[in-house]
């Protein structure tokens, strides 16, 4: 055959096949600078014959501007070397689509051996790249691409020697293991002519450090065969060398069916053979001729090995014999002449799933123009059309989503101006504008609608959510195109690529105007039940019967003496609210109602937290649906405590009458409400404090007191006036003894009342005695307190000292010196401990007295007593004390607890003399209230009363430093008068002196 | 043991009770861990003292105090309001404040610790291992 009729064939026998599997065959014929291209190459370039005029020049042009470099390389390398060659590239059609096209080429010679023409083809891998690029994203891919890579990889130094190789390159080379490669140099495998390109090559990547361009090379493997591959190389450090990294992609492959292309009456069948969809090719018999390797996957099913190989002269209908009618059909019409195609035909595959096919039977031609047979083409597109079912469906929900949504949706650009990409239609029910209004010229920009109140609020609200990338949630404000105001709720999120770049803020705006009308309203129709609630002590609650949840209203809580919403109420809680004597009877109450739907009422106590008794009167009925089953009970609860307590009062009322008829415990009289007495009846007339004909027609003021006759006509006129009995306690003194009466008074009459007198003197005692045994269990109480505070303060002190002291004595070396200031120590420490006792003693002296008898204590001899025994310290002092008990001379007390006030004003006066002689003066006088004071003058340093006067007289309070002291003396002797009932004060003035007034009572 | 501490400056002793300010004067100055022991007879002087280090030469200032509560005029709960009020918190910060009072009563050792600058309530007697203690918790 000639080259010519190579040519025919290539061009016109796969046209079906190009266009099915967007391949074309190209020639360059480079005597004549032309360039031929099949029809299949048109359609991939989308050009027609007209628009390409066959040079390079044109040709270059439909080149990716990027590539263009790579291409005429690819060529002129191709024609450099006489060898077969691939590369890729992207293109831009006629129609200025991107595009990416495999190209494989071979080299055909002349008579000379010169290359006369370059030819091969192209295939249109666009979708298989960006596929690849889909896949690529996606980890498994990867992993697996880590795992077991089809690329030889291989590291070498800059002479040549293997430092590294992995799996597949020893695979390749058909080495018997990697470790066989390490060390060796590469020339072993290349083509010894190729060895000083290489080299080159090598010297080029050293000195600029870039990657060489990918270069076609064939190796001669171990066992001596041949094996062409793409290698690309790439500086790389390895281990701290300077290295290269080789990637070598064995394209034997593609380069055997180069060369198959090379012969004529092969070409079609490797064409076939190696199609990269499923193909068939058959003579007028319907024997194969040729299948590609898909075909067999696609459809080969039998267990016994098959291949394209071995598939050439069987039959098709014998080792397919299930092969349907309708097939045969369509193959009998193929072969008459006539191609048959369909894009979307589907069947269902024995195991029952539904598979989508498409397929072509068309007829060849042999070179007679006469049919040869048919070629049959099919693919499976199954997971394609799977997915755009789904992609359709999916688009077409969304679709009927957005424009049927009851609110707005829109897609808009990132702030500050937030323009509008798309507005669902909608935006006329909310804002009254059509979707088109936020477009184009004059288009309304959604924020200028919004109510300015609320403007900047939303605005932060979206950048807040723009800025974490979280969702928000905005309510505001409009005003539609009429002006009305609206309430739009607006949910949305910003969407970032996967750059972290705002595409876009999408969302969608709802009108919830009802909802905050109806809540508003709710408000306030909860807010005027509440009060119609409150005013009338009305509770309400309800109480879910599938849920089981209950409500109350704000009052039921206010019943139960609880902060409205103060917890969730729940059935059981509602129970611990219902005295426990009316538990039973309210929840069968409610158990019939739900049970007959008959509504209940009854009348319980509520017990509050703090015991107290609410009467309430409470009703429920059973709420049904709408099909008549029980949903709900709803109740009111009313508070008639206030109405209760009137009832019960009115009916003790009536019982006393009965019973003061019937008994006659008390003294009963009839009065006018002025307080004249107008009847009597007793029954023991001992219990009078006059006969009965003394009284009867005097009024009550001839007979009592100013103050009990102005309470009882007050409490007789109150008793008329309300209705409600009134009480009046008095005492009076009868036969020399206090009686206490308690008169109970009710209204009898118009103008009249009843009185019960009861004599309560009794009680009247008891209760006086319980008050003063409290009083005195509280003093002795704190008394006790005191006494363990003095005991744990005062008495430790010394003790701790004398400890640690004794210590330093008997651990330390001294000199005689320092020991006996040691002893001193020690001693002192023992004198405060004397005296903290002494004072402890008076203390429980002064508890112990308030049982001693009273008796009538001389001032004078008392004074004298001490000025005796404080001889030493009074002479020291210079002091001179003056006397005069001229106008009260005794006082009834008890003797020792006068002697340690006195003994004790005494030393304080000496203690904080001044220097000037000492003066004290003691006298004593009678006070209007009925005390005798005892004052104890000094003309010492005085007291800061402004400073300490608060503090004078408590424990452990000291006003002056440099001296002895604890600070209790004052506090012990206030402890002493006050248990007699009496007091004590002081006036004083610093550097003029001190006076203390003890006050007695009689 | 006392290898590992710098010794003290300076360390203050306030008690009315000149039996307890020969106690403390002894135990300190025993335990060897104390250049100098001042000893201030009431809150008064002390105050005085105090302020006067504080303000001419603040490095000066007690490392340790120790207060006693029951005192005439101006008890420790006194002096400890004044003493905030008067010592810039700066110094007082540098300065561990020790209440040393006989009473185990709990109403006085709540008390104390009411007051912030209050580090530690020592209870009577204060004893050379008590105090070591406290010098290996504050200073080393």
């Amino acid at each position: 055959m000639s080259p010519n009729s190579d040519l025919s064939v290539i061009a016109n026998l796969p046209l079906e096949l190009e266009e099915f599997a967007n391949i074309g065959v190209w020639h360059y014929n480079l005597l004549t600078g032309e360039i031929t291209w099949s029809t299949g190459l048109y359609h991939i370039y989308e050009l027609n014959e007209d628009d390409f005029d066959g040079t390079f020049e044109n040709y270059r042009q439909y080149i990716y501007p990027e590539d263009v470099d790579l291409v005429q390389r690819q060529i002129s390398e191709a024609i450099e070397s006489k060898s077969t060659f691939s590369f890729t590239k992207r293109i831009i059609t006629g129609k200025d689509n991107k595009k990416t096209l495999k190209t494989w080429g071979t080299i055909a010679l002349d008579e000379s051996g010169e290359v006369e023409r370059l030819s091969g083809f192209s295939s249109d891998i666009t979708e298989s790249v960006n596929a690849e690029r889909a896949l690529i994203e996606s980890n498994e891919f990867n992993k697996k691409l880590v795992d077991n890579t089809a690329n030889a990889i291989l590291i070498q130094d800059y002479d040549g020697n293997i430092l590294y190789a992995n799996e597949t390159s020893a695979k390749l080379i058909k080495a018997p293991s990697v470790h066989a490669l390490i060390g060796l140099n590469t020339s072993h495998f290349h083509d010894s002519k190729k060895e000083a390109l290489i080299k080159g090559r090598l010297e080029q990547i050293k000195l600029t450090g870039k990657p060489a361009p990918v270069m076609e090379q064939e190796f001669t493997c171990f066992d001596g065969s041949k094996m062409v591959g793409e290698s690309t190389v790439i500086p790389y450090e390895y281990k701290g060398r300077d290295a290269v990294l080789i990637i070598v992609n064995d394209i034997t492959h593609q380069k055997r069916t180069l060369q198959a292309l090379e012969n004529s009456e092969e070409q079609i069948r490797f064409f076939v053979n190696n199609m990269p969809v499923s193909v068939a090719m058959f003579d007028k018999e319907m024997n194969y001729i040729a299948c590609s390797e898909k075909y067999i996957s696609d459809w080969w099913v039998q267990d016994q090995e098959m291949t394209p190989d071995k598939i050439v002269g069987l039959n098709h209908y014998e080792i397919f014999p299930d092969v349907k009618d309708e097939w045969r059909k369509i193959h009998s019409i193929a072969l008459a002449g006539e191609t048959l195609s369909r894009e979307d035909d589907s069947f269902v595959k024995a195991n029952g799933k539904k598979e989508w096919l498409r397929w072509k039977n068309t007829p060849w031609k042999n070179a007679h123009g006469e049919i040869g047979g048919i070629i049959l083409f099919t693919e499976f597109i199954t997971a394609r059309k799977e997915a755009e079912e789904a992609i359709a469906n999916s688009r077409n929900r969304l679709n009927t989503l957005i424009q049927n949504l009851p609110g707005m949706v829109y897609s808009c650009g990132p702030p500050p101006d937030y323009s509008m990409r798309f507005v669902s239609s909608g935006s006329e029910e909310i804002t009254g504008y059509t979707p088109d209004a936020f477009f184009g010229e004059g288009k309304i920009y959604f924020e200028k609608v919004v109510h300015p109140e609320d403007l900047l609020k939303s605005r932060a609200a979206v950048k807040k959510a723009i800025d974490t990338n979280e969702q928000f949630d905005i309510n505001y404000r409009i005003f539609t195109k009429s002006g009305e105001l609206k309430h739009l709720h607006e949910r949305g999120q910003a969407l970032y690529n996967e750059e972290g770049e705002l595409l876009s803020i999408e969302g969608v705006v709802t009108d919830i105007s009802d909802v905050m009308i109806a809540q508003q309203a709710l408000k306030q129709s909860k807010e005027s039940l509440d009060a119609a609630q409150r005013v009338s002590h009305l509770g309400s609650w309800e109480f879910h019967l599938e849920s089981g949840e209950v409500i109350w209203s704000d009052e039921y809580y206010r019943i139960c003496g609880e902060k409205p919403g103060a917890f969730t109420p729940t059935f059981e809680i509602g129970a611990s609210f219902i005295h426990p004597e009316d538990i039973e009877k309210t929840q069968k109450a409610i158990q019939e109602t739900i049970e007959t739907g008959i509504p209940y009422k009854l009348n319980k106590r509520i017990v509050r937290r703090d015991r107290t008794i609410r009467y309430v009167e409470s009703q429920g009925e059973l709420v049904k649906n709408e099909v008549g089953q029980p949903v709900k009970v709803i109740g009111s609860m009313q508070d008639i405590t206030d109405r209760k307590i009137t009832e019960d009062q009115l009916q003790e009322s009536r019982l006393r009458n009965q019973a003061l008829v019937n008994a006659l415990p008390d003294l009963l009289f009839i009065t006018t409400t002025d307080g004249k007495f107008l009847d009597a009846q007793f029954s023991d007339p001992s219990q009078l404090i006059l006969p009965k004909d003394d009284f009867i027609g005097k009024n009550i003021n001839e007979i009592f007191d100013q103050e009990i006759s102005e309470s009882y006509v007050e409490k007789s006129r109150q008793a008329e006036r309300t209705k409600q009995p009134q009480t009046l306690e008095y005492s009076v003194t009868i036969k020399e003894e206090l009686k206490y009466y308690e008169a109970r008074i009710v209204k009898y009459a118009k103008g009249k009342v009843l009185s019960v007198v009861r004599d309560i003197t009794k009680s009247k005692i008891d209760e006086k005695n319980l008050i003063k045994t409290t009083e005195e269990l509280t003093n002795t109480n704190a008394e006790l307190k005191q006494f363990a505070y003095i005991t744990s303060h005062d008495l430790r002190a010394p003790v701790v000292n004398l400890d640690t002291l004794l210590q330093i004595y008997k651990s330390e070396e001294f000199t005689e010196e320092e020991k006996d200031e040691v002893l001193g120590k020690i001693t002192s420490s023992i004198d405060q401990l004397k005296s903290t006792l002494n004072d402890l003693i008076q203390l429980v002296a002064v508890k112990d007295e308030t049982k001693s008898e009273l008796v009538e204590v001389k001032f004078e001899e008392i004074v004298n007593a001490i000025t005796n025994s404080l001889e030493t310290q009074i002479s020291d002092a210079r002091a001179t004390i003056k006397k005069d008990f001229s106008e009260v001379p005794s006082v009834i007390s008890k003797k020792t607890t006068v002697y340690s006030i006195i003994q004790n004003l005494i030393s304080n006066a000496i203690k904080y003399k001044s220097d000037k002689p000492l003066e004290i003066i003691i006298k004593s006088i009678n006070t209007e209230d009925g005390y005798t004071c005892l004052s104890v003058i000094d003309n010492g340093i005085g007291i800061d009363l402004k400073r300490h006067g608060d503090k004078l007289f408590g424990m452990y309070q000291r006003f002056h430093e440099n001296k002895e002291g604890k600070g209790l003396g004052l506090y012990i002797i206030k402890s002493q008068i006050e248990a007699l009932g009496g007091y004590i004060e002081v006036q004083s003035e610093i550097g003029e002196g001190t006076t203390f007034n003890v006050c007695f009572k009689h | 043991m006392t290898e590992s501490i710098d010794k003290l400056a300076n360390v203050l002793v306030i008690d009315d009770d000149d039996i307890s300010n020969f106690i403390y004067t002894r135990v300190i100055s025993a335990s060897g861990i104390v250049e100098n022991i001042k000893s201030c007879m009431s809150g008064q002087e002390a105050l005085n003292y105090l302020k006067e280090v504080s303000e001419n030469n603040p490095e000066q200032f007690p490392a340790m105090i120790f207060l006693d509560i029951n005192m005439p005029v101006m008890n420790g709960w006194d002096f400890l309001d004044q003493y905030n009020q008067i010592i810039p918190e700066q110094v007082q910060s540098n300065s561990i404040l020790c209440i040393l009072s006989s009473s185990v009563y709990k109403d006085d050792i709540d008390k104390a610790n009411t007051y912030a600058q209050v580090k530690e309530y020592v209870p009577k007697p204060l004893t050379t291992d008590y105090l070591k203690t406290l010098f290996k918790k504050h200073f080393s």
